[in-house]
């Protein structure tokens, strides 16, 4: 069925290249811009608290490989007090399965998806930039990595959703507060004040969007001060994920009863 | 004149009126705020000065551009241009008994202050009471400083509602982020003129960016003085009325458009 509506989607996109291309330009400069913003910084100084040029444009492409995958599926949750307020969020009241999932696969965002192939070529270049020695551990974590950082990045836009089912605006929220917390997360967490890495880390964990995955296959597990916490990015990710489903199914519940 | 007055007083009440949003909003001023001390003070570990610039000044910089950055984001004249056209109501606008241009500055000159006030303003106090860093400038660069903020306010106003005026010809969206970036990297808004390349720097000496967040944040770091602080007030002032120019003239092609099509 997915596959099913999946066409579907591909069908509309048709109809609205010319919206498509314009989205796909513009993953594409916030990918140049960011990287000509880095170079600069760079090109005077050396190093940042430790990590070169390379090294963070390595935590910036995993950061924005796994965005990028988390808003292929999840990218329509942002946009959920829209529906909410025109009414047509109901429609998945009355559909025959969960509420979440019905939600869930009812957008598809094909703008991100092209551009994943973008985000992968970008991250493999930096890879090979960085010529990093891989081992079979190495490997593993690299992709427990990218499914806790993907889990978080979806967990925090379900979770702007369901702010939505209380307060009807939530895309703001995204505009003044998760946009600016991605944009920290593409940075060594390191450069930070203690209490917004323990913050990140344990309220939010946008840290495990790039910095602790990063140290595993940059070799700099040893700065941390729990090294621990780089292994553990997909248990905090199932977690985290799990703790917004929750969030947005009671709200869902408050938003049932208002409805009747 | 009194009609814009109340259009501004309006959209002073609007911005007040979601204490959600402001406290949203001050929230990631402080993020943004926190994240760039951060970079430059990393940056800068085992360096006293680069390029004659101190941490301190880079620190204060960053520290008076999310200020600016802040302001000036409260006002979105693209997005209001592009809803227009897009629901047609420019039409109606274009009928409507007070000048269009002089109403849109109003409007959001009354948003930029209501975030100045509620928003950027106490993020910045907070934060240089907290970095303990002591104001290099005295009352007159200060007095300076506000002025050559207006005006890159003003610059960067008339150029994006311009902008957002070419939605009347074509989807000006399309190139967007494009323009958006070169005024972001012209302006000095992530990285200070400073630490450019010659050829780069040349080429943001010669646009009417520089003047948006660099020349304003420059005086208030105390690091333009003298003759050269002089002919960046008046180079600046020139792209004032220049952009200003440029809109009023885009509005008077465009308005003749809107009514031709509409007859």
């Amino acid at each position: 069925m997915y596959i099913k509506l999946l066409q579907l989607q591909l069908k509309t996109l048709l109809e609205y290249r010319f919206a498509f291309f314009s989205q796909v330009l513009g993953i594409f400069i916030g990918y140049i811009s960011t990287v000509i913003v880095y170079w600069l910084m760079f090109l005077r100084f050396d190093e940042l608290n430790g990590w070169t040029f390379k090294e963070t444009m390595y935590v910036y492409a995993f950061a924005a490989l796994t965005i990028n995958i988390a808003a292929i599926f999840f990218n329509h949750f942002k946009t959920m007090d829209q529906e909410i307020i025109n009414g047509t969020f109901d429609k998945y009241l009355i559909r025959p399965h969960n509420v979440f999932f019905s939600y869930l696969i009812s957008k598809f965002d094909v703008a991100e998806f092209a551009n994943l192939f973008l985000s992968i070529a970008v991250l493999i270049y930096v890879i090979d930039v960085n010529h990093i020695h891989f081992t079979a551990v190495k490997i593993v974590f690299l992709f427990l990595g990218i499914i806790g950082a993907v889990l978080v990045n979806a967990g925090s836009l379900v979770l702007i959703g369901a702010v939505s089912f209380w307060t009807l605006k939530s895309e703001s929220l995204y505009d003044t507060i998760l946009w600016p917390a991605q944009f920290l997360s593409y940075l060594p967490m390191g450069i930070f004040p203690k209490i917004i890495q323990v913050l990140f880390t344990f309220v939010l964990p946008f840290a495990f969007i790039s910095y602790y995955p990063s140290t595993i296959t940059l070799d700099k597990v040893n700065i941390l001060s729990a090294p621990g916490l780089a292994y553990s990015s997909i248990g905090i990710g199932i977690i985290f994920f799990l703790i917004s489903l929750s969030v947005w199914n009671s709200g869902l519940k408050k938003y049932n009863g208002t409805g009747s | 004149m009194r009609v814009y007055f109340e259009f501004m007083k309006k959209a002073v009440k609007n911005s007040v009126a979601y204490r959600f949003n402001i406290w949203a909003r001050m929230l990631g001023d402080l993020a943004f705020i926190i994240m760039w001390i951060s970079v430059w003070a990393a940056l800068y570990q085992g360096h006293s000065d680069m390029n004659g610039i101190t941490m301190q000044n880079a620190l204060l910089y960053v520290m008076i551009t999310q200020l600016l950055i802040s302001c000036n984001h409260a006002a979105y004249p693209i997005g209001r241009m592009e809803g227009l056209v897009r629901e047609g109501r420019i039409s109606s606008e274009i009928l409507k008994p007070y000048d269009f241009i002089t109403r849109c500055i109003a409007e959001d000159s009354g948003q930029i202050f209501s975030y100045f006030i509620l928003s950027g303003f106490p993020v910045f106090m907070i934060t240089f009471q907290f970095m303990n860093i002591g104001l290099p400038i005295g009352p007159l660069k200060v007095l300076l400083f506000i002025y050559s903020a207006l005006c890159g306010c003003m610059i960067k106003y008339f150029i994006e509602l311009s902008f957002g005026l070419l939605s009347l010809w074509f989807i000006q969206t399309r190139i967007q982020p494009i323009f958006s970036f070169t005024i972001s990297l012209f302006s000095g808004a992530a990285v200070p003129l400073w630490f450019f390349p010659d050829w780069l720097e040349n080429i943001a000496n010669v646009l009417p960016f520089k003047g948006i967040y660099f020349v304003p944040s420059a005086i208030f770091t105390g690091q333009l003085q003298g003759s050269q602080l002089q002919h960046e007030l008046l180079v600046q002032g020139m792209w004032v009325v220049a952009s200003f120019l440029l809109l009023r003239w885009m509005w008077a092609t465009a308005s003749k458009r809107v009514v031709v099509q509409g007859g």
